[in-house]
């Protein structure tokens, strides 16, 4: 039982990581509430679930990955990347939220309402101790772990993660400094559009995708990242918080009080530490 | 700073007819134009102003046309798609007799709703077809509630308000008709519910109606079902709205009444997609069945997380759960999936009136209707046969419904009882078998 939990936990908490370190890279860097990486999910999920119906189930994963970062870059050149080095906060909430519309209703009107999954019936477990696994959820994990390490990596010895964490910390001081801003958050929103990529293509695999679900699991990125503090990968920690009261909580309260308490839960926690729960990452990453 | 150098030189000589402004500054150049009577002023910030600060919309400057020209590029083609890509044909005519109707067209439930809006349209083309009402063609104005109570209380507003019906056929879930209610009550308008079934809408109001029988019903046969077969333990599973409360609760009632025990009662959000955390619960509360009241989706998901998580115990489902996309979903985790149904059709036992029904439909959109099809065409029938016989307005239509109190539908005979619920509907068991839906034997 105990075990059960455990990987539940785990695997929610893989699902909460990779949306809400996309969700961090906009909102740390670029000073904005990033909508559309709910579009990016969706653009991910149902480029997998296509692809799945062409080409064998190994390819489907790298084409709608593939797909979704494609669509994230020419998103971010043509219209994010240019807007966000000038618009107010605000004004970009409104721009990615219109984003995330638009291929909400793109993905209703080409694939439909119903919901896709990549393959009929249970996904394939194995036994862990005296709990069961999928061995979707298991990528789902190690997809997380990795791409938390990665990230982590290229942060702090990429010039690009130097450049985002410069303008993360005081952009008019990066820009006086001749910190490239446009070209950061270019490559900031492409990495964004990748992890929540990944993460929708896993999702679809997983259980199942309908145009609605995208801002369902944005709600609980935006959740992991706020309360993970100021720094980027502080949303691996607020993922981690939020995946334990979300996944335990199941076995005390009815489903529909676990967005209550989570909420109530963030709202004490910003009201005692304004920063959100993980400051001290700041200085590291 | 310099800017405004700028504008003071210009203020001391004759002022320009016309200055462009790009930046921050834009937005002061009626400050210092304010004395000017003819300066125009174009800024970047898209709003114009000449010097007596009155907006003229005139083509804006802009200091990077590229993301700008995307971004208006994207709320055009956005609008573009959510109004569906143009105009919708055939406007209202005059001489037409207008109903309203509020579906989930779009959302989890969507499949239901598209199903509802080909039965009502069948209905209406049928009468349509044979002259319409009175000389006047009937037009249906269709809303989509998206199951969502807060959307369906706007549908039936602007419904009412705006283009003033006097009937709106649905919803096909309960949430939504009971938010609706109110609203019918008020304006004094018919709301014929498709397939709601919360027994609380049996109290919702004098102008309340629906063609599919209360929970009471579906819940007791279930408990019925699942005592008969032996079972002693149960748990419940249920989406956390009025209908899965109203049906968990009538379960629960018929559950222990007739000697059983309810182990377990979990709720969950309708957003819901992981439920392995409830159904870890269930497991370890060990009952020997669960009954699984929520919609096709989420029991397509309930039933293939429960083999994931170990859990194989016989599940007993709510009739809402029979949609296609259950088993695309589920596939072979839905087989043993029993759930009752209380309507007098069934696609694969049709009697010779539903015959040609099924035959024509499937012409139309190339699939068999199912319940909400047949129940939406049962509810659009119910006014259509109420304007037939005079009524025209909201009141004239629920006085005649309460006179007449026996219809006829593409399911049979629509007998209404004092609170506005249908009755005498027959019951049957039935379950999912290689991966098809048939009846269980008795």
């Amino acid at each position: 039982m105990l075990t059960q939990i455990l990987v539940m936990i785990v695997t929610q908490w893989a699902l909460y990581c990779l949306l809400g370190l996309a969700f961090s890279l906009s909102f740390r860097v670029g000073g904005f509430f990033d909508l559309s990486i709910g579009a990016a999910f969706l653009v991910g999920g149902y480029s997998t679930w296509w692809a799945a119906q062409n080409v064998p189930l190994a390819a489907a994963f790298p084409i709608g990955i593939a797909i979704a970062s494609l669509a994230s870059i020419l998103v971010g050149l043509w219209g994010v990347a240019p807007l966000a080095s000038r618009l107010p906060p605000l004004s970009m909430f409104v721009v990615t939220l219109g984003l995330l519309y638009l291929v909400q209703s793109l993905a209703a009107l080409k694939f439909g309402e119903s919901a896709k999954v990549l393959q009929s019936g249970p996904n394939p477990t194995f036994a862990l101790l005296s709990a069961r696994i999928s061995f979707v959820q298991l990528a789902l994990v190690a997809a997380a772990v990795l791409v938390t390490v990665c990230l982590a990596y290229i942060l702090a010895h990429s010039s690009w993660g130097r450049f985002a964490r410069a303008i993360a910390d005081d952009r008019s001081l990066a820009d006086l400094l001749g910190v490239p801003i446009q070209n950061t958050l270019l490559k900031t929103y492409a990495s964004g559009g990748l992890i929540a990529g990944i993460a929708g293509s896993l999702f679809v695999a997983d259980r199942a995708l309908d145009p609605a679900q995208a801002m369902t699991v944005l709600l609980g990125a935006m959740v992991a990242a706020i309360l993970g503090g100021e720094a980027i990968l502080g949303a691996a920690f607020g993922a981690l918080v939020l995946a334990c009261f979300d996944s335990g909580l199941g076995f005390v309260l009815p489903g529909f009080w676990k967005s209550t308490v989570v909420f109530c839960i963030l709202v004490a926690v910003l009201a005692y530490r304004g920063g959100g729960l993980f400051r001290f990452v700041r200085r590291k990453l | 700073m310099g800017i405004s150098l700028f504008w003071d030189r210009h203020r001391a000589q004759s002022p320009p007819p016309v200055v462009f402004a790009i930046g921050q500054e834009a937005a002061f150049m009626p400050l210092h134009f304010s004395n000017s009577r003819h300066t125009e002023c174009i800024c970047s910030t898209g709003v114009n102003y000449d010097a007596n600060q009155k907006f003229i919309m005139k083509t804006p400057v802009h200091e990077s046309f590229v993301p700008k020209l995307a971004c208006t590029l994207l709320i055009a083609l956005q609008i573009f798609v959510i109004t569906g890509c143009g105009p919708e044909p055939g406007k209202p005519e005059q001489s037409s007799i207008k109903l309203g109707a509020v579906l989930p067209l779009t959302g989890d439930s969507a499949a239901w709703g598209e199903q509802g809006r080909w039965g009502i349209q069948y209905a209406v083309a049928e009468a349509n077809e044979k002259g319409g009402i009175g000389g006047k063609k009937i037009e249906v104005v269709y809303e989509d509630s998206q199951a969502i109570p807060r959307l369906a209380m706007t549908a039936a507003t602007k419904l009412t308000d705006i283009d003033k019906v006097p009937a709106i056929i649905g919803d096909i879930v309960s949430a939504t008709t009971l938010a609706m209610a109110p609203i019918a009550e008020q304006k004094k308008t018919v709301l014929i519910g498709i397939s709601c079934s919360a027994p609380a809408i049996s109290q919702a109001g004098d102008f309340v109606f629906r063609v599919w029988p209360s929970d009471n019903l579906e819940g007791e046969v279930a408990a019925k079902w699942a005592r008969s077969k032996g079972f002693q333990k149960a748990a419940l599973l249920h989406i956390a709205t009025d209908y899965g409360q109203g049906l968990a609760a009538v379960f629960k009632k018929g559950f222990e009444a007739n000697g059983g025990k309810v182990v377990s009662i979990q709720a969950y959000s309708q957003d819901q997609t992981d439920f392995r955390s409830n159904l870890a619960r269930i497991k370890s509360d060990s009952p020997d069945v669960v009954y699984l009241i929520s919609y096709y989706k989420d029991a397509a998901l309930v039933l293939r997380q429960a083999q994931e998580v170990g859990l194989k115990t016989q599940f007993l489902a709510a009739t809402a759960v029979e949609n296609d996309d259950l088993l695309k979903i589920a596939g072979n985790a839905a087989d043993g999936l029993a759930y009752p149904t209380i309507v007098d059709f069934d696609a694969d036992h049709p009697t010779d009136a539903q015959r040609e029904f099924i035959s024509k439909f499937v012409q139309l959109h190339g699939k068999k209707p199912d319940w909400a099809a047949t129940h939406a065409y049962d509810a659009a029938a119910v006014i259509l046969q109420a304007l037939q016989a005079g009524a025209r307005s909201g009141e004239d239509i629920r006085a005649l419904i309460d006179k007449k109190r026996e219809f006829q539908g593409i399911t049979g005979t629509i007998k209404f009882d004092a609170n506005g619920d249908v009755i005498d509907k027959p019951a049957v068991m039935k379950t999912v078998r290689n991966g098809k839906f048939v009846r269980l034997e008795p």
